[in-house]
């Protein structure tokens, strides 16, 4: 259980980031296609980097003699790093949520004590999820290292890839 | 005038109070002539903010009279920063590419354009067109109800004319608003005109000097400018707005908070790539001009009513980040009041 909604919050993710690659290089006031696009290119970035941390955690559980118990072990994990990133991901949806539909003062609120210091703390909260799901479970950590790094790569890939330059 | 020099020269200090309290009377009776039903602002000292500078005030230079672009050399930009103490602002300059010691314009072009769109996008997350709509609407709502026929209006110092050409996109104003951007910069208006014809928009660009254009503003806007002019020149901004044919003016700027810095620091960090924007927006923040400074700088508009809007202590700082000055025909303040609602109490004038 904890594995799938890890994955939901990481493809969503992705999404944001593909979403954040995109900003600042489109000048334009209508763009609500090209962040759709942001958003695909960010999951099509992040989709393969998950999988991979599920194929990392696929291979740890088949080299277990005790697949049950490594089962056990990395859906604890799991719920540790579901404890650091629920309330973070609580925070920006609510945020977000009051971004999109709030009148420009509560939108300007959200955002400044919302989704920007968010932003700048998202990197730290990935490093703190994946060492909680790291404690005292050599297996974890090589499955959150992988899931971590995946995460956390999805921006500035997308990034370096379609928007260096102004559109 | 500097805080610094007042405390050592007792007759620089005299006459900056001569000078206060000269703006203040100019306040009043502007403030008796339009009937303005408003709450009084009363005038703190005349704060400088630290003397900073922003870095792509330095890279980018014209001929005042002819407006072409002159050569800037690097070394000047380096030693400047440095005098100033702001040792990171100049290894940021350092990096610039250059040829013969002269930075390369084109390159420069290029730099100020990509740092204005990234710009754009802190104007599109604090929903800054959204706030200017919110005040411009109940404006111009009095200003067809005192003088009939087409209103325009001029944002001074566009940029990349995003507001311009939000407003344009949304139709917020109405159609009988002309919107023209004006800015010195001929990259970043031409980048604007593009964008804007890209979306068929409704709007038009012009590179030059906003005060020297054949027909002058209904309305002056512009945003994130203020802070740009010190002293003498941010008193004669405001002066050359005083003229025939002009109703209002409504400028945003940073509000000069104790949070200020710390958002932008924070925002300019989580949304901005460029160093050079990094450091620039963070620059504007300290440098904004308190409440005080441009209300007695506001009043230099000769036959405009000097106003901010959601000034310090009439609003909250995590929700108003940039807040208005404004100026408007005394015959307009009645009719403002009463298009803004409940929000008039957000209006504030000055007094001695």
């Amino acid at each position: 259980m904890s594995a799938v909604l890890l994955l939901l919050l990481g493809l969503l993710d992705a999404a944001f980031a593909g979403f954040r690659a995109s900003n600042g290089r489109d000048g334009r006031i209508r763009r609500a296609a090209g962040n759709r696009r942001a958003a695909l290119r960010g999951l099509a970035h992040g989709a393969p980097g998950l999988l991979a941390a599920a194929a990392v955690a696929g291979a740890v559980l088949l080299g277990s003699d005790d697949p049950a118990a490594r089962y056990r072990e990395l859906d604890e994990a799991g719920l540790r790093m579901l404890v650091v990133y629920g309330p973070y991901s609580a925070l920006v949806l609510g945020s977000l949520a009051c971004y999109l539909v709030g009148p420009f003062r509560l939108s300007t609120l959200a955002m400044i004590i919302g989704l920007g210091p968010l932003t700048l703390l998202r990197p730290p909260v990935v490093v703190a999820g994946a060492v909680a799901a790291a404690w005292q479970s050599l297996p974890a950590a090589v499955v959150a290292l992988t899931a971590g790094v995946a995460v956390l790569l999805v921006e500035p890939v997308v990034h370096r890839r379609w928007y260096t330059e102004p559109l | 005038m500097c805080r610094v020099a007042e405390q050592r020269d007792p007759a620089h200090r005299e006459r900056g109070r001569r000078r206060d309290q000269f703006v203040d009377v100019v306040v009043q009776d502007s403030l008796r002539a339009g009937g303005a039903r408003c709450a009084v602002l009363r005038g703190g000292a005349y704060r400088t903010a630290v003397q900073l500078i922003e870095i792509s005030d330095l890279i980018v230079a014209h001929d005042p009279r002819t407006r072409e672009r002159l050569p800037v050399r690097r070394a000047d930009v380096v030693e400047r920063l440095r005098r100033t103490g702001q040792h990171r602002a100049a290894r940021i300059a350092e990096g610039l590419p250059a040829a013969g010691g002269i930075l390369d314009p084109a390159a420069v072009d290029r730099r100020l354009v990509a740092v204005h769109t990234e710009l754009q996008r802190l104007s599109e997350e604090l929903r800054l067109g959204d706030r200017l709509a919110a005040l411009l609407r109940p404006l111009l709502d009095a200003v067809r109800q005192t003088r009939p026929g087409p209103v325009r209006i001029v944002d001074i110092g566009c940029g990349l004319g995003y507001l311009v050409r939000w407003i344009a996109a949304t139709g917020v104003l109405g159609p009988d608003v002309e919107l023209l951007g004006v800015d010195l910069n001929a990259a970043l208006v031409a980048e604007a005109e593009r964008l804007a014809r890209a979306e068929h928009l409704p709007c038009r660009f012009v590179h030059g000097d906003a005060f020297q254009l054949d027909e002058p503003g209904t309305v002056y806007v512009s945003t994130g400018l203020l802070h740009h002019f010190r002293d003498a020149d941010l008193d004669a901004f405001f002066a050359a707005q005083g003229r025939p044919g002009t109703v209002a003016f409504c400028h945003y700027d940073i509000a000069a908070t104790g949070l200020a810095p710390i958002g932008a620091w924070v925002f300019h960090r989580a949304r901005m790539r460029d160093p050079l924007g990094r450091h620039d927006g963070v620059a504007s923040a300290r440098r904004a001009h308190d409440d005080a400074t441009l209300l007695r700088a506001a009043a230099h508009a000769r036959g405009l009513v000097p106003l901010l809007y959601e000034p310090r202590g009439h609003s909250n700082p995590f929700c108003t980040t940039l807040r208005p000055v404004l100026g408007v025909l005394p015959e307009l303040v009645a009719p403002l009041s009463a298009a803004l609602d409940r929000n008039a109490r957000r209006l504030v004038g000055a007094a001695g």
